[in-house]
């Protein structure tokens, strides 16, 4: 579904992802672990095309989306929760939700189906869909923002860090709604610091480490790796 | 500050106010002001959806405003167009000018797109001044005629007033209208985080430019009264100092409540009059009365409105207005 080949991203002169090649198959749940600043954010916003225009090429369902502008990648089905969840602070829940339909509002028919989903998803949202974004406490922004990235109905789901400053039963309550998006037919890549957590829930796993991938395999085998226990899982 | 019935309350209110105001006031002098005050309020209308909906600080509304006033004036004057069609060419040429500066600057983030829009409103006050053989240079334009309808000319400056104040009421209907609108809550998106906007596939870039066509159309209607209201004009007007009390009266109103934004522009274009008895102090206490309203009541007058209301709602005992914590 997607595919990353040979990837290279630069801030200024600094180059910040070494051909990063990695694929991502429909109906998966692959996770890109690894430390602050490994390029994780990079590879994800250069799919985006939100930062710098990368090299090499990104494909999307056999499609070259290289350096496209972004509103037109979320057209062709993938979505992104940024890092930091990012609502928007000003706007009510419904608002926020508004705004990630945006994307297809040439197709204002589908607006109540998508939103009875994330409502059943989350029905938190549904209970405060009146209540500024910003007066969600940390755990109901996370759902928000997944849920205003599922409004833009992708067929890819791009989440990163999701369970970044969540309280350990929160971060649980994530992991497992995103378990649950992606029964329902999404696929999703999720870049993760929480490296044991992704790892339960994901299919398959990439290990980054300065803007490299260096190991990548079954997300079980990863787990049993000696030097992803040792660097990632504090084993 | 997403309340759009405290909002259109808020509006009618005003609107009425403003109607009941004119026969109140004798003096000549203050009568014209207030009809100063009307047009301040068609152009920060435009200001507010730039700045207060989608965030972004323009300075160079001095350059909107010279753009506007200018084409309706050599439009009248020069090329011997009627009214109507001159304040359509000013409101289309400002909204022009919006698609011109928006698409080379709008990459431009915070502080450098304001820095760059005060370079615009000054680049725009040096052409008229000295691009003579059409604008006239620092002479002006004379003689600019005032609106009719038919065979009657509004020469009666309280006939001019009720008509602009019509075309403002009018102009905040379409900015409310407009705010309520998807666009609107897009403006509003860009304006939290554009970042976030980006990533979730709304064009900011196209937001933005949109943005600024918007404010162009509103404030070249606003400008072109203002050349017919004076009947003469010359660039001297259009200074930075203005366009920083444009951005002010949105400050002084709440950012992103409309009818904040209003009452900021009438209370802005009376202050320095009522303080002109004051001579070379009146600037000084204009200063500390605005600072004054930044530190104590940073939310301006709409913050000042929605804390009151608040207070009132929690003293009728009606707690909080989201139930379960």
């Amino acid at each position: 579904m997607l595919r990353l080949e040979n990837v290279n991203a630069f801030y200024g002169h600094i180059q910040a992802l070494h051909e990063v090649s990695l694929e991502v198959s429909a109906g998966e749940i692959v996770c890109l672990i690894g430390a602050n600043g490994a390029g994780k954010t990079t590879t994800l916003m250069s799919i985006m095309g939100v930062v710098s225009t990368p090299q090499g090429k990104i494909l999307f369902e056999d499609e070259d989306i290289t350096g496209r502008p972004t509103p037109s990648i979320v057209h062709k089905g993938i979505s992104c929760v940024p890092e930091g969840r990012r609502i928007f602070p000003q706007l009510t829940v419904m608002e926020n939700l508004d705004m990630g339909f945006y994307p297809r509002r040439d197709r204002p028919a589908e607006f109540e189906e998508d939103l009875e989903r994330v409502f059943q998803l989350f029905p938190v949202l549904k209970e405060r869909k009146d209540q500024l974004g910003g007066t969600l406490s940390g755990g109901q922004q996370q759902m928000l923002a997944l849920a205003r990235g599922l409004m833009a109905r992708p067929k890819l789901l791009l989440l990163d860090e999701p369970s970044l400053g969540l309280a350990p039963l929160l971060v649980e309550q994530v992991m497992e709604s995103i378990v649950e998006i992606n029964k329902q037919g999404t696929t999703v890549l999720l870049v993760e610091q929480n490296a044991l957590m992704a790892l339960e829930i994901s299919h398959r796993g990439y290990v980054l480490e300065t803007g490299a991938i260096t190991i990548s395999g079954d997300s079980q085998e990863l787990m049993a790796n000696a030097q992803v226990r040792s660097s990632y899982l504090g084993a | 500050m997403g309340n759009s019935r405290l909002r259109n309350i808020c509006l009618v209110i005003i609107f009425v106010l403003l109607a009941c105001a004119e026969p109140l006031i004798t003096s000549r002098f203050y009568k014209f002001v207030l009809a100063l005050a009307v047009i301040n309020v068609i152009m920060v209308t435009g200001l507010h959806v730039i700045f207060g909906l989608t965030g972004q600080i323009f300075m160079g509304m001095a350059g909107f405003w010279g753009i506007g006033s200018y084409i309706l004036a050599l439009a009248t004057t020069k090329m011997g167009l009627g009214f109507w069609p001159a304040l359509i060419l000013s409101s289309v040429g400002v909204g022009f000018m919006g698609v011109v500066l928006g698409i080379p600057t709008l990459r431009l983030k915070g502080y450098y797109l304001s820095i760059t829009t005060i370079g615009f409103g000054e680049i725009t006050r040096f052409i008229l001044m000295n691009w003579s053989a059409v604008t006239g240079g620092v002479f002006g334009v004379f003689n600019i005629p005032r609106p009719h309808f038919g065979g009657f000319v509004l020469t009666n400056d309280a006939h001019f007033y009720y008509f602009s104040l019509a075309l403002a009421a009018i102009l905040a209907v379409v900015a409310a209208i407009l705010e309520d609108s998807k666009y609107g809550t897009a403006f509003k998106g860009v304006r939290d985080d554009e970042l976030a906007a980006d990533a979730i596939g709304i064009d900011s870039t196209g937001i933005k430019v949109m943005a600024f066509v918007t404010c162009g159309l509103f404030v070249g209607i606003g400008a072109g009264l203002y050349s017919s209201l004076l009947t003469y004009i010359s660039p001297e007007v259009f200074t930075l100092e203005e366009s920083f009390r444009f951005v002010t009266m949105v400050l002084v109103g709440g950012i992103g409540f409309l009818p904040g934004a209003i009452v900021g522009a009438v209370v802005l274009t009376f202050l320095p009059e009522m303080l002109r008895f004051l001579q070379a102090w009146y600037l000084a206490i204009y200063g500390l009365i605005v600072l004054g309203i930044v530190i104590y009541q940073p939310g301006g007058i709409a913050g000042a409105l929605q804390g009151f209301l608040e207070r009132r709602r929690l003293a009728r005992g009606e707690g909080k207005q989201y139930g379960t914590a």
